[in-house]
């Protein structure tokens, strides 16, 4: 079957592929979506859940963006929590516990519901290219698919490798097969590849466990939605339960760590620090005697518990054995064994920051295959794989978030420019030098103007969000002029509300920005008027945080300054002189479009900056000299 | 254009840019040094520290024309130095922007002096090279001039890795790196609990306490590092000299003879200076900070035994001591045993009360170990006063063994960076006690880039590194 239908081929329907392909569609190109199985689209391989800190931003971005997840796991969330509330706005952050079936099916419906999209059961085994430019892909059931651009988003199937003790066996996930055509195809088209592994917890059948005899954790009473355009969570919530390792656990899986895949050696894959297996945490925090697991629903419907923290690639008698050795989990029935999986992941210095490869114009990639692990990050690149495949079809300017606007934006730069250093990256709030302004609360003033640009919010999305970053500023300025005076009826009101005496005059903006004072003491206090709680809550962030917030707007602002110089494509980095040749070759490897984006590559110095710019220089001279015209020019100055 | 009207728009500049400002010149003692200054802020902060010579009024610059003016401190309104000054109204500047070439008379104390008053007033420390870099963003170099600003940038350069070099071999860079490495400790305790809440909950506080406690030894280190650069200190505040003696031998009379002036109160009551006087003036060019200390013997009250306690703590960080002894007494206990402590000091010894009946003779000092001759002096009569300066400043510019002109402006580099990290590490213990781990961390960060700075080093991702070897997480 040969069809020539343009458009966009998107590879992959797990939570990059999804975003990516709900992306393009709506801003209006053609879609292809090439999944494996329909029924397992936007599923979640590993935990029942969404967000978390850092990624909780993501998800916020991704909805400020037009993305599909925040909405769908308000629509499917079983529990939802925010956590370090009793921490800055800065590091809290949402989380929601899923139930497994009904998220991918609502994210199913969404896809098929969505004009100009359509799905493809099949499976991509190569790329067509031409002149530098993709062309389709191949399929495994024969023909191909033209494209004029295509988003690879094949998640951990890429040379995918199982193991379970001394088990080994190739499957992309759980239950499916490998890519093993993909990587091949990749690979003759130039790009370099790691490998890369992860891991899972064994699933629990939840009539086996003795739920009676462990903590509870609820989520939040008033929960709080994901999606900036849901109204409230009407969901009923259900209860996780926690319990503990102890020192029977671990001294069964120290007895047998020599049957575990990671420590036999069988695995050359680097997983990722931030989510080791249980046997990994025994060895490596030894001194411990107990570590905290999670026993997470997996649905309202579901009879299988997730039991985070328990993640291992040991025999299946021996994760019973460790399993039956915690409270609670003293006759649990393990319904899927863990394993560890590992897979091929490109190097993502060969992108550029639209997320396309820089060898192969019209190629994206997005998730695992960059290198990441997690839904959020995964779908995070998967919206501006698939926003960016878009414009590129429509001859329009891609979009590219900045490292100081969005967490995206920190990612995406991370992932360009540094690579992911060899283990699965994760999103963390330090990761970003603005995480300050880089929060849950003002996703949506931060990016929904770009979303209305490129089309995929409406006008009246945007006229709401522009509404309230103007009442935000009136507010503000309201605050700035009112000043309180140290008297003594201003020290009994400041009392009676519960704020601070003043010890000199200061304005009430000054007063919101003491430590815990709230919008609604200083309406107490009669020194503001009332407002609507998102504003009283962006004055609240903004008033706490200015001194940081100015300072680091600065360093943006210089930032900035760098990011537009930029390099032109055609730059030789062998010819530079003055470089040594590994920051020769540290160039040439990721291509930095800019000084600015040069500077952050590991490894490269300040001389190196000031003999690149030196070179910028020099060869900008030379052309002047070949240019007649301007020569004359100059002379006539 | 006419300095003091705020309100002046400066064409051709981003208003958003950080105003730099660094020493032009070579940092050798010369007969002048260049400052030059960069950025939006430049109309501004010469508005506040240029005055008429001779006059308060503020001052009338032409542009690219050299002026006269006197060079202020706003702070106090003391004249520091008379100055040429130059204003280059962006964009027609070396940067681009507007910018300003100060030429002070070339004393290392009147240049860190003048930057301090800079930085004070909002310009920030240029970065090796930011001039000529601002000047080619804003593209304003042609390939001639690139060319002899790359020949110049390189021979700082140059003197930079030497100095880097010696502070690498030395136990300086050591100390740094260390204090370094303990702020990212502290960062990634604080880190863990936020990155990790479900993970790591019920070690908060025991991550709090342990940010703490690493956080005081920081300070310590980073205190002690501030106050041990004595040659830094000589510069930015001036060589200290006090002076000391038995109660009532004229040590305050001393100090208001040499300073000409009466800022000390002088009487004849034995014990009047209870606390400590200082006064700053220049002797050979170099800026000293004259103290005039309470008398030393036997303490009488409370308040006798903390002033003596702060006269000794003067004997300590001196650089030169002034010890004053009454030709009209006889010598005493107290005073042998102060000349034992101050063995192997730089002393100058003064005989006061030159005018009266004289009880001791020269030769009784030559027994007491001071070789010497002692500077006659009667403030009564203002006899010797003169000759007092003039061994002051022979010892001034005999300086004290290691100083190394080099080496100096660095250490005000250092310093000023020193001093910034601390100012940073000041709100974080505020802050991690109110529960805000996110700007403490914020606070350790901005004291990182000093130190940072200071080493010339890259960012790799060490707190995350360190939390993962911190915390056990995974859920």
């Amino acid at each position: 079957m040969k069809q020539s239908r343009p458009g966009i081929v998107v590879v992959g329907g797990g939570h990059a592929g999804v975003e990516a392909a709900l992306a393009a569609a709506r801003i209006g190109v053609q879609v292809t979506l090439v999944s494996q199985r329909r029924r397992e689209i936007a599923r979640m391989s590993c935990n029942p859940s969404i967000g978390g800190t850092a990624k909780g931003q993501l998800v916020r971005e991704i909805d400020a963006l037009g993305g599909a997840m925040a909405v769908t796991i308000d629509a499917t969330g079983i529990q939802f929590r925010r956590l370090n509330t009793g921490k800055g706005a800065a590091v809290q952050a949402s989380r929601a516990q899923a139930d497994r079936q009904a998220y991918l099916t609502r994210m199913l419906e969404t896809i098929e519901q969505q004009p100009s999209l359509r799905i493809v059961e099949d499976e991509a085994i190569g790329i067509t290219a031409r002149g530098g430019r993709v062309r389709g892909i191949a399929l495994k059931g024969g023909g191909e698919l033209d494209a004029e651009a295509v988003v690879l988003a094949p998640g951990t199937f890429l040379n995918g490798l199982i193991h379970i003790g001394e088990e080994t066996w190739p499957a992309g996930r759980m239950g499916e097969g490998p890519s093993t055509s993909l990587p091949v195809s990749l690979t003759g088209l130039g790009f370099r590849t790691n490998r890369l592994k992860t891991g899972t917890p064994p699933r629990l059948a939840a009539h086996s466990i003795d739920f009676g005899t462990l903590a509870v954790q609820l989520g939040d009473a008033d929960p709080r939605p994901f999606s900036f355009s849901t109204e409230r969570i009407v969901r009923r919530q259900v209860p996780c339960h926690v319990t503990r390792t102890t020192e029977a656990t671990h001294r069964i899986l120290r007895d047998n760590l020599h049957r575990s895949a990671m420590y036999s050696g069988r695995i050359s894959g680097v997983g990722p620090r931030y989510c080791p297996s249980v046997e990994d945490k025994v060895v490596r925090f030894g001194e411990r005697s107990s570590h905290i697991v999670f026993l997470e629903p997996e649905g309202y419907e579901s009879h299988e518990i997730y039991p985070a923290g328990l993640s291992t690639s040991l025999p299946r008698d021996v994760q019973e054995a460790f399993i039956r050795s915690i409270p609670g989990l003293g006759s649990a029935e393990l319904t899927v064994p863990g394993y560890a999986v590992e897979y091929d992941a490109v190097d993502s210095t060969q992108l550029s920051h639209s997320l396309e490869t820089q060898a192969i114009r019209g190629l994206f990639l997005a998730g695992q295959i960059n290198g990441t692990s997690g839904y959020e990050e995964a779908a995070a690149q998967g919206l501006m794989a698939g926003i960016n495949a878009a414009l590129w079809l429509l001859d329009r300017e891609p979009l590219v978030l900045s490292r100081s606007e969005a967490m995206i934006g920190v990612l995406i730069d991370d992932l360009v420019t540094r690579g992911t250093g060899g283990e699965p990256y994760r999103m963390f709030t330090s990761r970003a030098e603005t995480r300050l302004h880089l929060r849950e609360d003002n996703a949506d003033l931060r990016l929904t103007a770009h979303a209305a640009r490129v089309g995929l919010v409406s006008a009246a999305r945007l006229a709401k969000v522009d509404a309230l970053e103007r009442a935000v500023e009136v507010g503000r300025e309201a605050l700035l002029s009112v000043r309180t005076t140290p008297n003594a009826a201003a020290r009994a009101t400041m009392e009676r509300v519960g704020l601070p005496p003043p010890r000199m005059p200061m304005s009430a903006w000054a007063v919101l920005g003491l430590p815990g004072a709230r919008h609604s003491q200083l309406v107490a206090a009669g020194l503001a008027e009332v407002v609507p709680s998102r504003v009283a809550e962006q004055l609240e962030i903004l008033a706490q945080y200015e001194r940081y917030l100015v300072r680091l707007a600065d360093d943006a602002q210089e930032r900035r300054a760098w990011e537009r110089v930029t390099l032109p494509p055609t730059l030789d980095f062998h010819t530079i002189a003055g470089l040594s040749i590994e920051v020769r070759e540290r160039l040439a490897r990721v291509r930095p479009a800019s000084v600015g984006q040069a500077q952050r590559i590991p490894g490269v110095t300040a001389a190196a900056i000031e003999a690149l710019m030196t070179h910028l220089r020099v060869s900008r001279s030379e052309r002047f000299d070949v240019d007649g015209s301007t020569l004359e020019a100059a002379r006539g100055a | 254009m006419e300095l003091g009207d705020e309100n002046t728009a400066t064409p051709g500049s981003d208003p958003e840019r950080a105003t730099i400002v660094a020493l032009a010149t070579g940092p050798v003692q010369a007969a002048l040094a260049t400052i030059r200054m960069s950025g939006p802020r430049v109309h501004e902060i010469l508005a506040r520290v240029l005055r008429r010579p001779g006059s308060a009024l503020s001052l009338s610059l032409e542009a690219r024309r050299a002026t006269v003016a006197h060079f202020m401190d706003p702070a106090d309104g003391e004249t520091i130095d008379e100055i040429v000054v130059t204003f280059f109204p962006g964009p027609r500047s070396y940067t681009g922007e507007d910018l300003a070439e100060l030429s002070l008379h070339g004393g290392p104390w009147l240049v860190a002096e003048a930057n301090r008053v800079l930085t004070t007033l909002g310009a920030t420390q240029a970065r090796p090279g930011e001039f000529t870099r601002r000047a080619l963003l804003a593209g304003k170099l042609d390939l001639a001039r690139a060319e002899a600003v790359q020949a110049l940038v390189t021979a700082q350069s140059g003197a930079a890795a030497k100095l880097a070099a010696r502070h690498l071999a030395g136990e300086l860079s050591e100390r740094y790196q260390r204090i370094r490495h303990g702020l990212v400790s502290i960062a990634a305790c604080l880190e863990g609990p936020l990155e990790f809440p479900e993970d790591t909950s019920g070690e908060e506080n025991e991550s709090a306490i342990a940010a703490l406690k690493g956080l005081s030894e920081v300070r310590q280190c980073l205190e002690g590092l501030v106050r041990s650069q004595a040659q830094a200190r000589r510069i930015v505040s001036g060589i200290s000299i006090p002076i000391v003696g038995r109660p009532n031998v004229g040590k305050s009379s001393i100090f208001n003879g040499l300073l000409g002036s009466s800022r000390a109160i002088v009487s004849p009551h034995p014990g009047t200076t209870r606390d400590s006087i200082e006064a700053s003036m220049l002797v050979g060019g170099r800026l000293v900070r004259l103290i005039d200390t309470a008398g030393l013997g036997v303490a009488i009250d409370d308040l006798d035994a903390e002033a003596m306690s702060r006269a000794e703590g003067h004997i300590e960080d001196a650089d030169i001591v002034v010890l004053v002894l009454d030709l009209s007494a006889d010598l005493q206990e107290s005073d042998r045993e102060l000349l034992s402590r101050l063995a192997g000091r730089q002393v100058v010894v003064v005989l006061n009360k030159t005018d009266l009946e004289p009880r001791f003779i020269s030769t009784d000092l030559v027994e007491l170990g001071i070789a010497a001759p002692p500077v006659l002096v009667s403030v009564k009569d203002g006899s010797g006063l003169p000759a007092l300066i003039d061994r002051l400043t022979i010892a001034v510019e005999t300086g004290a063994p290691g100083d190394d002109p080099l080496g100096v402006v660095s250490s005000a580099r250092q310093q000023g960076l020193l001093v910034r990290a601390l100012g940073d590490l000041g709100r974080v213990a505020h802050n991690i006690e109110g529960d805000r781990a996110e700007l403490a961390i914020e606070d350790l960060r901005l004291a990182e880039l000093s130190l940072r700075e200071i080493l010339g080093e890259a960012s790799p991702d060490e707190v995350l590194d360190e939390v993962f070897q911190t915390f056990c997480i995974g859920k």
